[in-house]
């Protein structure tokens, strides 16, 4: 190794720490408020490392803001979402990009448009159609809307064109029909996307505030950004301890599952080519 | 942390802007707010009234109901709180619910938002004779349209100057509490500085800019709002007024940090003056190590204080279409105004200025109270509407405004920021 | 133990007519190799054998059986694919027991069994727990072949199995491949752009150009009597000579080897005339007898070919390709005379560049050039 390279190297290393320590600072300040003492937070709250640790936070936060039911919701929501969305973007997705038939191109291009339709154009159309169903307020309400995400059919669609059409044949000769080589070939092949599109569905619907907040109104149906929202006031001012060990909590189930799934998170988004 | 609450607080006001384009299209379809009925020709065994607030109401909201549900036997009170205490986040719940036929009969909100209310929902006036025994009304001004009272303020706040009286002292000054043109408040500033080298004041412009720009303005005597809905303080007193931002900067002794992070520094015991509201009080005397010697002085004026500051906090508005539920919110309202209601609205967890003269004369009479509590259960100066520029363009009022504080803030002289300030302003106005 | 008719095979996709009335007969264990150019439509012949595609015309019987309606995976046809196409999430074991599993209806047990016996039969046994991104090409290759193998088919149909494969491999696999197929017992199509891999593989190669088969014949018939300039141009390497010609007004024709009269038996020849010379028929020096055709021109370059050189002469327009041994190799810019028998040099003529028959038949001869040299 030349001195250049090694000076090239030690840069790399620098930036790549740097950028890595400024990505994890504020889960590091997360964590760092969350075990401050709530009274007399700032006196000690404006060093790095922590005077005192009072864990009390931790156990405030869990029932001020009743954060064991809101979990619950949470998972049962945010699954609920995921399930129903890879029934319905994995069959589309594999329809357009494994079948020819008329109107294939039309289709693509609504859900190409729906990608550019903002959220909140939808949102309150579509919140009164969910009342007029009587659904107002109900955990379906929370899960209904999601039912498919155009997003999700595109990402999958872009990794399936990339199964070679040989592969489809080789799949037909060997006597799978359109559904079985789907489970059994095509699925498979495209999982580092599924995987991705899971975790980004996971993801944005875990943290979602606008939705539940207009939907859920009954305390038993929170979800947890919701219950985080406990510890804002706007007059007398954020209990910061509290909401950063309710945000602790609340963001540990998912930073564990991304931790878990990170290589299919990173090849999925990159996407990967399907080597035959 | 902070961004993310900004980022969330900007999505919620353009929400709550398209939400009111719903709500503006029904209550302009014909659909009536009723004026309330004389409440003995009601019967509340066939009434329910439905309730929207934020979660600082529910002691005495829960107080209220239990009132009601003695003096009218019968009478359904549906009073859940919604999760968040921001009110942004409620009135946009209330306008989708609203959207979707489940209007709530009587609602809180934040004070900065009722112009939002009257211009698009048709709300009940409230006759002050109603309200109980003690109520301070005084402060009715603050929910005050065009002369009419829609709006009774609940859990009120006003903006103050909290200062450090030791770091005061060291730069010899002893009685802060004359500290009351914006020259002797610029002159102490520097002589802190002066000794610790460090800057002494902020007023931040993240958070509340439209309130604290108002209060600096009103204070000095000149008028936020003209009396045409215009923009009011482009004028040589107000641009000297508001200029008191951009002198500090340039003399360097402004912090200019956020709210959040200012009341940090104050509670460290590292600031001089952080511009505050009265609501936080109890907050800042929860985090502040006991040995701290602060205290919350009145806003300063340019010539000395010379105006009504603008309220905070919220108040409650009655937005029912039918004329029995408007008259028991009505009686509603009376019973979460009492001193015992307002005990628990405003008592010591929550630093806001007592409502009703009869619960802060109980709360005097307490042992040991913080000098700085008193303060905030004390203020009786009558206060003006927050805000007070027509609904339809709040958002991107304080969006203006936020741009003005932070341009002054840089250094930059009042006298090129505010004229063009007002007219980006009164062109969204129409004026 | 299958034969295959195509009677009468037309596919069109859209305007453009892939397969043109194609008839072909292959018997049963043929090793038979469909030759062209990429487009020509070889390919969508396999796929009609296979049952991937539909011939919009024609029939297909397999053993004498009609197959229209019958599906691919019902056929008696295994296919190798291009670029293998292996499920690239499964093992190899699983590459060749889910399709005796799902299109055969075999139980786990037995196709595994059958798997292993083939992946014995290949001597890749140690390869059948790895996926295909842990093999080398001709591991997979190997895979691939084991999974057309195991379903014991009557027919083999193999797209272009050597493509992506390099040089060495290619030779060893072409026999390999071969020998497998004779083995099985089956009949094997095979479809290949590369016409040495078709010589060499194949007991009879089809010639295809614009959706029809233009020749079909043994590789020695096709070699030494291409029926068209096309089809000889297509086979051989390096690439027989096409030297195009001038008829004169008198009848006779200016070619690269000068002035050629023509008789009564060259009567027949129609349109342009081209010649067609092998490089390994064109000899360097004087004729050995008086009735050679020689010319002359300019070595511009020398390429080694195996054993042989390649010699590259500019005639003064076009370039002529010979063969030689190394040791005789001409010195790069020299002048050399070259010299063909005339037995050995192909008429081609007419619009399709027909065969017309050799030049000694056709009673063709050569002014003599010696005096000019």
């Amino acid at each position: 190794m030349t001195t250049s390279n090694k000076v090239h190297t030690a840069l790399a290393t620098a930036l790549g720490i740097m950028a890595a320590a400024l990505a994890l600072f504020p889960f590091y300040w997360m964590l760092r408020t969350a075990v401050a003492p709530a009274e007399g937070l700032t006196t000690t709250g404006l060093s790095l490392i922590p005077g005192e640790f009072d864990l009390s936070n931790f156990i405030r936060a869990w029932d001020k803001a009743n954060l064991g039911q809101a979990m619950l919701n949470g998972i049962a929501v945010t699954l609920g979402i995921l399930v129903l969305q890879l029934l319905t973007c994995i069959p589309a997705a594999y329809a357009l990009s494994k079948f020819r038939f008329r109107g294939a191109g039309f289709i693509l291009g609504l859900v190409l448009a729906c990608l550019l339709i903002p959220n909140q154009a939808t949102m309150i159309p579509t919140f009164v159609g969910l009342n007029l169903l009587g659904l107002g307020d109900t955990r379906l309400g929370l899960v209904l809307p999601f039912v498919t995400s155009a997003i999700g059919i595109f990402m999958l669609r872009q990794q399936m064109m990339a199964v070679p059409d040989a592969i489809m044949e080789a799949a037909k000769t060997d006597g799978l029909g359109p559904l079985r080589t789907l489970v059994s070939v095509v699925v498979p092949i495209a999982a580092p996307s599924i995987a991705a599109f899971s975790m980004l569905s996971i993801f944005t619907h875990w943290n979602d505030y606008l939705w539940p907040l207009l939907v859920a109104r009954s305390p038993d149906i929170m979800t947890p950004p919701l219950s985080l929202a406990t510890f804002q006031n706007a007059d007398t001012g954020f209990d910061y301890p509290a909401l950063s060990a309710a945000a602790a909590i609340v963001t540990a189930p998912v930073i564990i599952l991304f931790l878990l799934a990170q290589r299919h998170f990173v090849r999925g988004m990159a996407g990967t080519e399907v080597a035959g | 942390m902070r961004r993310k609450i900004l980022a969330t607080a900007a999505l919620a006001t353009v929400t709550a802007l398209s939400l009111s384009a719903c709500g503006g299209a029904e209550s302009g379809s014909g659909v009536s707010v009723a004026t309330a009925a004389a409440i003995d020709q009601c019967k509340p065994e066939e009434t329910s009234i439905k309730l929207a607030f934020a979660p600082q109401g529910t002691p005495a909201v829960e107080y209220a109901k239990k009132v009601m549900e003695q003096k009218f036997p019968g009478l359904k009170i549906d009073a859940v709180a919604a999760q968040s205490g921001n009110y942004s986040d409620l009135t946009k719940q209330i306008v989708a619910d609203s959207a979707v036929g489940k209007r709530p009969d009587l609602i809180m909100t934040g004070l900065g938002q009722l112009r939002f209310w009257t211009d698009s929902y048709n709300p009940a006036p409230l006759d002050p004779a109603t309200l109980p025994e003690g109520y301070q009304k005084q402060f009715l001004t603050a929910g005050e349209v065009n002369g009419t009272t829609y709006l009774a303020p609940f859990q009120i706040s006003t903006p103050t100057m909290l200062v450090n009286k030791k770091i005061l002292a060291e730069a010899g000054i002893t009685d802060p509490a004359s500290i009351k043109d914006f020259a002797a408040l610029e002159d102490a500033a520097r002589k802190v500085t002066a000794k610790t080298g460090k800057p002494s004041i902020n007023i931040s412009s993240d958070d509340l800019p439209d309130w604290f720009s108002q209060a600096l303005v009103q204070s000095s005597g000149e008028k936020y709002v003209a009396e045409d809905g215009s923009f009011g303080f482009d004028t040589p007193k107000g641009r000297e007024a508001i200029g008191l931002l951009s002198r500090l900067t340039q003399d360097k002794v402004s912090l200019n940090v956020g709210m959040n992070e200012g009341q940090a520094q104050f509670a460290a015991g590292n600031l001089a003056f952080h511009m505050a509201t009265t609501s936080r009080i109890a907050q800042i005397a929860k985090q502040a190590p006991k040995d701290l010697d602060w205290a919350p002085i009145d806003l300063p004026g340019l010539n000395g204080p010379a105006g009504d500051l603008p309220a905070g906090g919220n108040g409650w508005v009655v937005i029912s279409e039918d004329s029995c539920k408007a008259a028991f919110s009505q009686a509603m309202i009376t019973e979460m105004l009492t001193k015992e209601a307002s005990l628990l609205s405003s008592g010591k967890d929550y630093s806001y200025i007592p409502v009703n003269k009869l619960a802060t004369e109980e709360l005097l009479k307490g042992d040991n109270i913080a000098p700085q509590m008193r303060y905030a259960w004390t203020y009786d100066k009558p206060l003006t509407v927050w805000g007070g520029f027509e609904g339809a363009q709040t958002a991107q009022i304080i969006n203006t405004v936020r741009t003005m504080m932070e341009q002054l803030a840089t250094g930059k002289p009042a006298d090129d920021v505010v004229p063009a300030t007002a007219k980006s302003i009164n062109s969204m106005l129409g004026k | 133990m299958t034969a295959i008719e195509l009677t009468n095979i037309t596919k069109r996709f859209g305007d453009v007519t892939a397969l043109d009335g194609v008839t072909l007969s292959i018997r049963d264990r043929e090793n038979l190799s469909i030759l062209g150019p990429s487009g020509s439509g070889k390919s969508s012949l396999l796929r009609i054998i296979a049952g991937l595609e539909h011939p919009d015309e024609g029939t297909v019987e397999l053993d004498g059986k009609d197959q229209s309606g019958v599906p691919a995976h019902q056929r008696d046809v295994s296919i190798v694919f291009q670029n293998f196409a292996l499920y690239p999430h499964l093992s190899s074991l699983g590459n060749i027991t889910l399709g005796l599993r799902h299109g055969l209806g075999l139980s786990k047990q037995e196709a595994e069994t059958r798997a292993r016996e083939v992946a014995s039969r290949m001597r890749v046994e140690e390869l059948l727990h790895r996926r295909p991104k842990a093999m080398s090409g001709g591991q997979r290759q190997r895979i691939a072949l084991a999974r057309a193998l195991a379903r014991h088919a009557g027919v083999v149909l193999l797209d272009e199995p050597m493509s992506g494969l390099d040089a060495q491999l290619h030779i060893s696999l072409r026999a390999e491949i071969h020998q497998l197929i004779s083995q099985e017992g089956a009949t094997g199509v095979t479809v290949t752009h590369d016409q040495q891999d078709a010589m060499s593989m194949a007991d009879r190669i089809a010639v295809m150009d614009n959706g029809r088969i233009v020749q079909l014949g043994t590789p020695d018939e096709l070699y030494d009597s291409p029926v068209s300039a096309f089809v000889a141009g297509f086979i051989g390497a390096p690439p027989m000579n096409l030297l195009s010609s001038v008829r004169t007004e008198s009848g006779a024709m200016e070619t690269a080897y000068g002035r050629v009269s023509t008789d009564v038996s060259s009567a027949a020849l129609t349109g342009d005339v081209v010649l067609g010379v092998r490089p390994e028929d064109v000899r360097l020096g004087r004729p050995e007898h008086g009735n050679a055709w020689t010319t002359e021109g300019e070595v511009i370059l020398v390429e080694p070919n195996g054993p042989l050189r390649t010699v590259h002469v500019d005639l003064g327009g076009s370039v002529l390709l010979l063969s030689c041994r190394s040791a005789e190799r001409p010195q790069l810019h020299s002048r050399v005379a070259v010299w063909s028998d005339p037995e050995k040099i192909h008429v081609f003529h007419g619009p399709g560049g027909l065969r017309a028959g050799m030049a000694s038949e056709l009673g063709l001869t050569a002014a003599a050039l010696s005096a000019a040299v």
